[in-house]
């Protein structure tokens, strides 16, 4: 499984890169917006990691981005939320709140997964039908 | 702080506006009191002429010699001029009920007119008729006696007086409340300053606290999976587990005390959701199994967060409790919406409405984890919405009911 995990804070993408790792993912780590637009473009990812925070494109911006490219996003949420950033935010199904525990995000991963994989197998059900 | 601006204005108004309405009601009964007090006064000298006043002159009296002037056991009934000055008529009814005309020194009645008020009032004692006018009935043993004295030039002053305190009032309580308004502003500013430092030192230190929390809990995980569980991993995780109820202590005393609060129609089954999907990992591994009831589609106005953090408490709750089951379910009849988060218990039947005060924990908490806030913030969060929150055991079963 291939993820990408950005957010601006070096420390974050350090050790939760290494737990990812340990987890048995395969991880990219980006420091900004651009980044995850480069790396997006140029390998497809199963997962995105995305702080709500990461300087440079404006996390909605990114969130639609990825959707557009069928990859699913588990948002990082810093702030206590104000109306403008739970609209920017992805659904609340795919949103961990800081602190979260290790094994919460790996919860929150396989969660995500598996609903992109349904919803990945319907439209293609869909579409042979 | 703008509650409590707005609430120091309306209390000192309302002190103020009592006050002033104390004294002017004090002046103004005094005042006509008084008057009344002048108009018995005379209506008894006129008695004690049989209806009339006594023709002699006072000699202790010389209004020529200075000493005389301005004297006020000299005014109103006691004056000289009195019985020149004073608007007054005199009947006497004899047995047969025969009006007779004993005094008429008055231009507002006819004579006709006097002796018909005359036999109106002959059977009441003292009093006020005609809004101006005191009337008195006496008897000599023969006779009975009504005198009608007209007050209305002495009482023209205190209508007056009545008047002007109560526009004086109107207006001086109209300064006063621009006054306050003014005055609390200054008043308050150095205190809403410190109120808002305070709120955002409280709010940036739960954000600063959320990722180093993260990361020491991912970094100890890390330890622990290439070096393996120790006592000081241990002690790790322990200390951040107790910082993490810190911040989230410190996010709740934020939405708690936020000036304007985002208010919107809020899922509330979502919001429940999403706070089951986040204990259910802990409810997995405690072996508790979980009954929920949580139809799509129910909403509330509200502030989000306060909602989650309702949701989130109350499941944490049952679930810290829980024996061997909890349920959660949420139901809107009436436009009334009812969320009740029940476990099964040890605890003998009654209301626990002790629960949602400060530091108080059952006697079921013994070695549990908390510090007996967790529901006292459910109360006030749902305060803060315009619900209830109520506590009660019933059939072995623990049951906290939110209804908004």
């Amino acid at each position: 499984m291939n993820l990408l995990l950005a957010a601006s804070d070096r420390d974050l993408l350090l050790s939760v890169g290494k737990l990812l790792e340990l987890n048995g993912y395969e991880v990219t780590t980006a420091f900004d917006g651009i980044q995850v637009i480069s790396y997006t473009a140029n390998k497809k990812y199963d997962l995105t990691i995305l702080d709500e925070n990461i300087p440079r494109i404006p996390c909605d911006r990114l969130i639609t981005a990825l959707d557009e490219s069928g990859i699913p996003v588990v948002v990082l949420s810093g702030k206590r939320g104000s109306e403008k950033q739970k609209k920017q935010s992805a659904p609340a199904h795919s949103r961990l709140s800081y602190p979260f525990l290790p094994d919460e995000l790996l919860a929150k991963i396989s969660v995500t997964l598996a609903t992109s994989n349904t919803q990945n197998e319907r439209t293609s059900a869909g579409d042979e039908i | 702080m703008n509650k409590v601006r707005k609430k120091f204005v309306i209390y000192a108004m309302i002190a103020v506006c009592v006050l002033l309405t104390t004294l002017l009601a004090i002046v103004n009964v005094i005042n006509f009191t008084m008057v009344a007090e002048d108009a018995d006064r005379i209506t008894q000298k006129i008695a004690g002429g049989n209806g009339a006043f006594a023709p002699e002159r006072e000699n202790s009296f010389n209004p020529m010699e200075n000493g005389d002037f301005g004297r006020f056991d000299r005014m109103g009934p006691e004056s000289p001029e009195l019985p020149y000055s004073a608007r007054y008529f005199t009947y006497r009814f004899g047995e047969n009920g025969e009006a007779e005309e004993v005094a008429f020194n008055i231009s507002a009645f006819s004579k006709e007119e006097a002796r018909e008020l005359a036999q109106k009032l002959r059977n009441g004692k003292v009093g006020w008729t005609n809004t101006t006018y005191r009337y008195r009935v006496f008897h000599d043993g023969k006779y009975t006696y009504v005198t009608v004295v007209d007050q209305g030039r002495e009482l023209l002053p205190s209508y007056r007086i009545l008047i002007i305190s109560m526009i004086g009032e109107f207006v001086g309580l109209g300064v006063c409340l621009a006054f306050l308004i003014f005055v609390s502003r200054r008043l308050f500013r150095p205190l809403e300053d410190a109120d808002r430092k305070q709120k955002r030192f409280i709010a940036e230190a739960e954000n600063e606290y959320k990722i180093p929390l993260t990361i020491i809990n991912a970094n100890t995980e890390v330890i622990e999976k290439e070096t393996g569980s120790n006592q000081y991993t241990q002690s790790i995780r322990r200390q951040v587990k107790k910082m993490t109820a810190l911040t989230k202590r410190l996010g709740t005393f934020a939405i708690l005390n936020e000036e304007d609060p985002n208010r919107s129609d809020c899922d509330l089954s979502r919001i429940l959701q999403s706070a089951l999907e986040a204990s259910a990992q802990k409810i997995h591994a405690a072996g508790i199994a979980l009954e929920c009831d949580i139809p799509s589609g129910i909403t509330a106005i509200g502030n989000e967060e306060a909602f989650q953090r309702i949701a989130e408490e109350l499941t944490e709750n049952s679930l810290k409790f829980a024996l061997h089951y909890m349920k959660i379910s949420l139901k809107s009849e009436n436009e009334i919406v009812t969320l009740t988060a029940i476990n099964d218990t040890e605890l003998p039947d009654g209301v626990y409405e002790q629960v949602f005060d400060r530091f108080v924990r059952l006697e079921n908490a013994e070695g549990k984890e908390g510090n007996g806030l967790g529901l006292s913030y459910v109360k006030d969060f749902v305060k803060e919405q315009n619900g209830r929150v109520t506590a009660e055991v019933m059939g072995g079963e623990f049951v906290l009911r939110v209804t908004l």
